[in-house]
């Protein structure tokens, strides 16, 4: 059996030309590399140089069960700016996690957050795009994950709804269960936008508002816009105190 | 007769004078479930006595239905009253009291205003409460206090409401009952509010003994958790307390940079041992990991694992360090279990309400994991159950029917592709759909098989079902639907037994919807893919057979419609024959092949039965190789004679092998008959001849002369065949009354209508028989209709419905569907306004004449009711309907070429009023055996509402096509007719 050092492939540190991460790289084997870690786009992998050390090992992703990178500090307040609706002063520090962070996990959730806050400046077609240089090199990404909702919104808002049904479909059966519930309220959003009738909100209740506050109760970020979303529903098919108790509701997991 | 309930509850009110109130309630409840409050206060105002049990009962009952109506206000109101009225309850009122205080404070619980909850809770000091319950309400009232402190931004408001808890927790702590624990738990939490966390710590430490001897009590009470009772030990709740607060704290300090690691690995992990160095263990993490592998019964465990995980993970990425798991797989098993087993438990004891919200509860710790499938499926069927159940308000009624589709639709689709749970998913859905079955909702039980079988494909069992579908609805004559199936099948399921069987049907399908060239197509395809089979069997010889026949029939209408079709130009005519006598040309080649194959039958045949129909099959198949031929069509003299003897040796060949066939009579004649074209008039003798002699009592040897001429005439010489019948009818007494009905049936077949009335004249003045006459005047009816003197047509008919002795007869229903078609002809042509109209009542009339004869009667001739009808009766009824809505829309066309705007849209309204209203919406939709009508009625309706600019109703009606008929004959033009309606309200609402 090849060792995993074996497996490796040893340089000579030649400075570092791109940016690079303290962090724990786990082997596929389980072995703990603790140092500084950078993705090198160049030959597809990861370079790691253990702390104290001046070598650096690179192995591709294959090779990888996990990395632990703790969250950059800029992150966290550029998220709240975003939420805040400070969304235009949060993208040059968003760039820069992305652009730090390649392929280092916190440049998939700085994305979102980028998509997001290009969304609020009314620039789909810009978060539409940031979000495409995530899936190009992992393409569930457009299905799974926190970046995969404001996809879809990015699509929508460019006329692509069809390629967001197709996604939030798979979504819905396969991704995680933030993806699908959120796939859910998507999809009940086009149920009412084809039309408004009685038919219609109900159906958009039963495949989606509905589904998600009753089964999705795990996800707690879709609970608000579901129950406010199936307290309108209700409204419309005449059942007022229903739609009271689920506003309530609504205003209760806010 | 008098109403029982009235009798029972007369009866318990002497026996039982206590339980007057309650009965008094029983009696308005079911007005109040109506919403029908004024009547019910005016049976309130009745009551002479307005301090009594019976009148606040009432009253209360009524602020009861208010709450549930989303009347919150009206309700506190009339509790309001009730409570400041009876500030000092009388000893009869005193248990009333006590239940309506406590449900006072839980209503207002229930609409999140906790604060005047907690002052409802007071109000229970009016009434003395055994032990048991004023120990619960006080638990209640802490509880709700250290809910509210945190909540209160008064800090020395804050401190009072602490205050106020703990002294009712010390209370409780003077018996050590479930209470004791309950009151341990509220301490710690008033410390840890106070933020002396260290302290809660040791009080739990303190009483640790005293809360495992409660513990263990209850699970010898209640050893594997099944009844409910380990989930209140309070044991896991002081961790669960303690747990979360600690968490909370860290998650506080990490905001604050890296300063705080050191504090917030003591409050996740326990903080150091002076000594030894080690950690206590009695941080956050080992809390929630504690309870929730020791205590998996109880109500934290779950949330508990969750926190456990998020904790191990954030302490992952802080600290870059992994914490060992130490949760076995069958830890994780054990802990899903007990969280499901209480909803289980209130499921099986058909407790549905509890159940479901039992189920949603487990359900939001464990969404996706292996008890989830089962437990999604019987929560499915605790909505459906209580939805159809008495005592509720239809508002409740459709939230609990859309809760069960939700919950159907959730299962149908998220666990489609996960594999380790796809095999159940789909039996839940299938259990589901059997549910429904069983409550007789044959539309629902129809949508959650057409989930099942569009996200289960590759179930075990879809094939099967999905034949079994497909198999109900042809036999219904639902055939577009029993098509979607079969085509399903043959795309999806190739090497399912089922796969040739659904390739066979849906050439079957195509054949019974008329589309005979798409069932030549699909039954080649099945031929071809048998033919590739290794050994192929019977089903090859059969099925090449039909291919050939089906063939052959279809090349004869074709024929047929050039020769007879007036309405066609002579071209279209040429062209029908020549393509007609293509496919003539293919059967001959296909029943060729399929004699060319028995000639080695054993490869094709198993046993007898096999044997049997293999060898009738290869008779017939010469036979009708040799009456093809008869009928290949040349515009060349000369190939035609060769043609025609093609054919004598192909019959000769046949009467050879088959002597004792009894179709071998009939291929003598035919012999004479083609000799005699040909003008070979020795040969023609030598046949009928052979005919006489050889089949002296055979219907061709006494009836060469009809009988010739039928053969003329199938064989496409019309001409040669009409003369031998003129002929025969010059004759006259020479044949009997049964022959002239024969050659008149026959002349009208051939549409020689002249010809054909003269030979039912013939019969009528030879025969008395009333059967005859029957037969006869209908037939001069069709004929005269055909020959477009129509009034002539009606006065027969008309004779023949007045007439007493023949109205009796099955062909009165002929008559009067002939009327239909009659009258309703000539309205479409007549100009005055009040003749056509009543030519087109006259029409409408004979079908309520035909459906009145028609309706079903028992043995006694008594009516029998609509509700027991079989599935052919209901289907031939409906039928009849539709014609009814059809003579109306030929009424419409009328108005169109005859009529002014105005009468048009009167017309159409009245088309809409008869199919919409008087149809569409009074059918049962989901009647199975009357789908084709309905499937018809919506493809009808729906253009017309859109004309009449109904575009709502046409998207309903579009919609409900969609549902009811997903794999229908018209999914693309109902959804083009969508768009248009949509499109059409989109633009209204935009000009508005």
């Amino acid at each position: 059996m090849k060792t995993m050092l074996g497996m490796l492939i040893a340089t000579l540190i030649a400075g570092a030309a791109t940016a690079q991460v303290k962090g724990v790289l786990i082997t596929a084997d389980g072995q703990k590399i603790d140092g500084t870690i950078r993705w090198k786009q160049t030959s597809e992998a990861y370079e790691v140089v253990r702390s104290g050390g001046s070598v650096a090992l690179e192995m591709t992703p294959d090779k990888i069960r996990d990395l632990i990178i703790p969250e950059p500090a800029a992150l966290k307040s550029a998220i709240s700016q975003v939420k805040s609706g400070a969304a235009a002063a949060a993208i040059p520090a968003l760039k820069k996690v992305i652009q730090g962070y390649t392929r280092l996990k916190w440049d998939e959730v700085a994305t979102r957050y980028l998509a997001e806050a290009h969304l609020a400046a009314r620039d789909a077609a810009e978060a539409r795009k940031v979000c495409e240089s995530v899936i190009s090199h992992k393409p569930e990404a457009a299905f799974c994950g926190e970046m995969a909702p404001t996809y879809w919104s990015a699509l929508i808002a460019t006329d692509r709804a069809a390629k967001a049904e197709e996604l939030m479909g798979r979504a819905i059966k396969s991704g995680d269960r933030r993806s699908s519930a959120f796939a859910l309220i998507r999809r009940g959003d086009l149920i009412l936008k084809e039309g408004q009738t009685a038919e219609a909100h109900k159906k958009a209740l039963i495949d989606g508002y509905l589904r998600v506050a009753t089964l999705y109760r795990d996800v707690k970020d879709a609970q608000p816009e579901a129950c406010e979303k199936a307290a309108g529903c209700f409204e419309k098919i005449g059942q007022t105190s229903r739609a009271e108790t689920f506003r309530q509701l609504a205003r209760s997991v806010k | 007769m008098p109403d029982l309930a009235d009798i029972v509850i007369d009866q318990v009110k002497k026996k039982f004078p206590d339980a007057a109130p309650k009965l008094k309630v029983a009696e308005i409840q079911g007005l109040l479930s109506l919403g029908k409050f004024d009547e019910v206060q005016k049976i309130i105002d009745a009551i002479p006595d307005k301090r009594g049990a019976e009148y606040w009962a009432m009253t209360l009952a009524k602020a009861d239905t208010y709450f549930s109506f989303g009347k919150h206000e009206e309700a506190e109101k009339l509790y309001k009253r009730f409570f400041a009225a009876n500030a000092r309850p009388t000893p009869a009122l005193a248990s009333f009291y006590r239940d309506s205080a406590y449900k006072y404070a839980q209503m207002l619980l229930y609409i999140g205003r906790d604060k005047d909850a907690l002052e409802a809770y007071n109000l229970l000091s009016a009434v003395k409460l055994d032990e048991e319950l004023a120990r619960r309400i006080l638990a209640e009232k802490a509880e709700l206090m250290l809910k509210l402190a945190p909540l209160e931004k008064n800090v020395s408001a804050k401190n009072a409401l602490l205050m106020k808890a703990d002294k009712v927790a010390d209370k409780l702590l003077w018996k050590q009952d479930l209470w004791f624990g309950k009151a341990v738990v509220f301490k710690a939490h008033i410390l840890m509010l106070q933020g002396k966390s260290q302290e809660a710590d040791e009080l739990v430490e303190t009483y640790m003994t005293q809360l495992k001897t409660i513990h263990d009590s209850l699970r010898e009470q209640d050893p594997d958790g099944t009844y409910g009772m380990l989930r209140m030990s309070p044991m896991p709740q002081c961790r669960f307390l303690l747990g979360a607060i600690k968490e909370k704290e860290a998650m506080k300090l990490a905001d604050g940079g890296e300063a705080n690691n050191a504090k917030i690995l003591d409050l996740l992990l326990g903080s150091r041992n002076p000594q030894t160095k080690k950690r206590k263990g009695n941080g956050a993490y080992n809390h929630f990991l504690n309870v929730f592998i020791r205590y998996p019964e109880s109500q934290w465990a779950g949330e508990c694992g969750q926190r456990a995980e998020k904790l191990r993970a954030f302490i992952q990425d802080r600290f870059n360090t992994k914490i060992r798991q130490s949760v076995t797989s069958d830890q994780m098993a054990k802990v899903r279990q007990m969280q499901f087993a209480n909803a289980q438990l209130a499921f099986s004891q058909n407790q549905y309400k509890e159940a479901i919200v039992k189920y949603e509860e487990a359900l939001s710790r464990f969404p996706e994991v292996p008890e989830s499938v089962d437990a999604l499926g019987n929560l499915a069927i605790c909505y459906i159950d209580e939805s159809y159940g008495g005592n509720i308000t239809p508002e409740e009624k459709e939230f609990l029917q859309l809760s069960a589709d939700t919950v159907v639709g959730h299962i149908s689709e998220r666990f489609s592709e996960k594999p380790d749970m796809m095999r159940s998913a789909g039996d839940q859905l299938r259990r589901i759909g059997e549910h429904y079955g069983e409550m007789k909702l044959k539309a629902k039980r129809l949508e959650t098989y057409e989930l099942f079988f569009r996200d289960y494909p590759n179930h075990y069992a879809a094939a099967q079902l999905m034949m079994s579908f497909a198999q109900t609805a042809y036999n219904s004559e639902n055939y577009p639907t029993a098509l979607g199936y079969y085509k399903s099948i043959a795309t999806s399921y190739t090497n399912s037994p089922y796969y040739y069987d659904a390739l066979s049907r849906v050439s079957q399908c195509y054949a019974k919807m008329g589309e005979t060239t798409n069932s030549i197509a699909a039954l080649q395809t099945y031929v071809s893919k048998l033919a590739a089979k290794d050994s192929p069997g019977h089903m090859l010889i059969t099925g090449q057979y039909r291919l050939a026949s089906q063939i052959r029939e279809y090349g004869v209408s074709l024929i047929r419609n050039g020769e007879t079709n007036e309405s066609a130009t002579a071209e279209q005519k040429a062209d029908w024959i020549k393509e007609g006598s293509k496919y003539i040309a293919q059967a001959a080649k296909n029943f060729a092949g399929v004699s060319r194959l028995l000639q080695n039958p054993d490869a094709y045949q198993l046993n007898s039965a096999e044997r049997k129909v293999n060898s009738e099959i290869k008779e017939n198949s010469a036979l009708l190789y040799a009456l093809s031929l008869t009928m290949l069509q040349s515009d060349n003299a000369e190939t035609k004679k060769k043609l025609r003897l093609g054919a004598i040796k192909a019959f000769e060949k046949f009467v050879a092998e088959f002597p004792k066939s009894k179709s071998a009579p009939l291929a003598q004649l035919r012999i004479g008959t083609l000799y005699t074209i040909n003008e070979d008039m020795k040969n023609a003798q030598e046949a009928l001849d052979k005919l006489a002699k050889e089949y002296p009592n055979s219907e061709q040897a006494k009836n060469s002369v009809p009988m010739l001429a039928a053969a003329l005439i199938e064989m496409g010489l019309k001409g040669e065949g009409v003369a031998k019948y003129r002929q025969m009818l010059s004759a006259g007494g020479k044949y009997t009354a049964g022959q002239f009905l024969n050659a008149a049936i026959a002349l009208e077949g051939a549409r020689e209508f002249e010809l054909a009335l003269q030979a039912y004249d013939k019969v009528l003045e030879m025969s008395k028989d009333i059967g005859h006459k029957a037969i006869c005047l209908i037939g001069k009816a069709k004929c005269l209709q055909q020959l477009k003197r129509s009034a002539e047509a009606h006065r027969i008919v008309d004779e023949f419905i007045a007439d007493k002795n023949l109205s009796k007869l099955q062909q009165f229903v002929d008559a009067n569907m002939l009327l239909v078609d009659i009258a309703s002809s000539e309205a479409k042509n007549e100009k005055n306004e009040s003749a056509r109209i009543s030519l087109f009542n006259a029409a409408v009339d004979a079908i309520k004449k035909v459906r009145a004869y028609k309706r079903p009667r028992d043995i006694r001739n008594q009516p029998i009711p609509q509700s027991k009808w079989t599935p052919a009766q209901r289907l031939d009824d409906a039928r009849l309907r539709l014609l009814s809505a059809e003579v109306v829309l030929r009424q419409l066309d009328a108005e169109r070429k005859f009529g002014t705007k105005e009468t048009v849209a009167e017309t159409r309204g009245k088309v809409l009023a008869n199919m919409q209203s008087g149809m569409l919406m009074s059918m049962d939709t989901s009647d199975e055996a009357i789908a084709p009508v309905i499937e018809d009625l919506c493809y009808k309706c729906v253009p017309l509402l859109i004309e009449h600019g109904h575009y709502e109703d046409a998207i309903a009606d579009c919609d409900l096509y969609l549902k009811l008929f997903p794999k229908g004959r018209w999914v693309t033009e109902i959804t083009t007719f969508r768009n248009q309606a949509k499109t059409e309200l989109d633009l209204n609402k935009n000009k508005k």
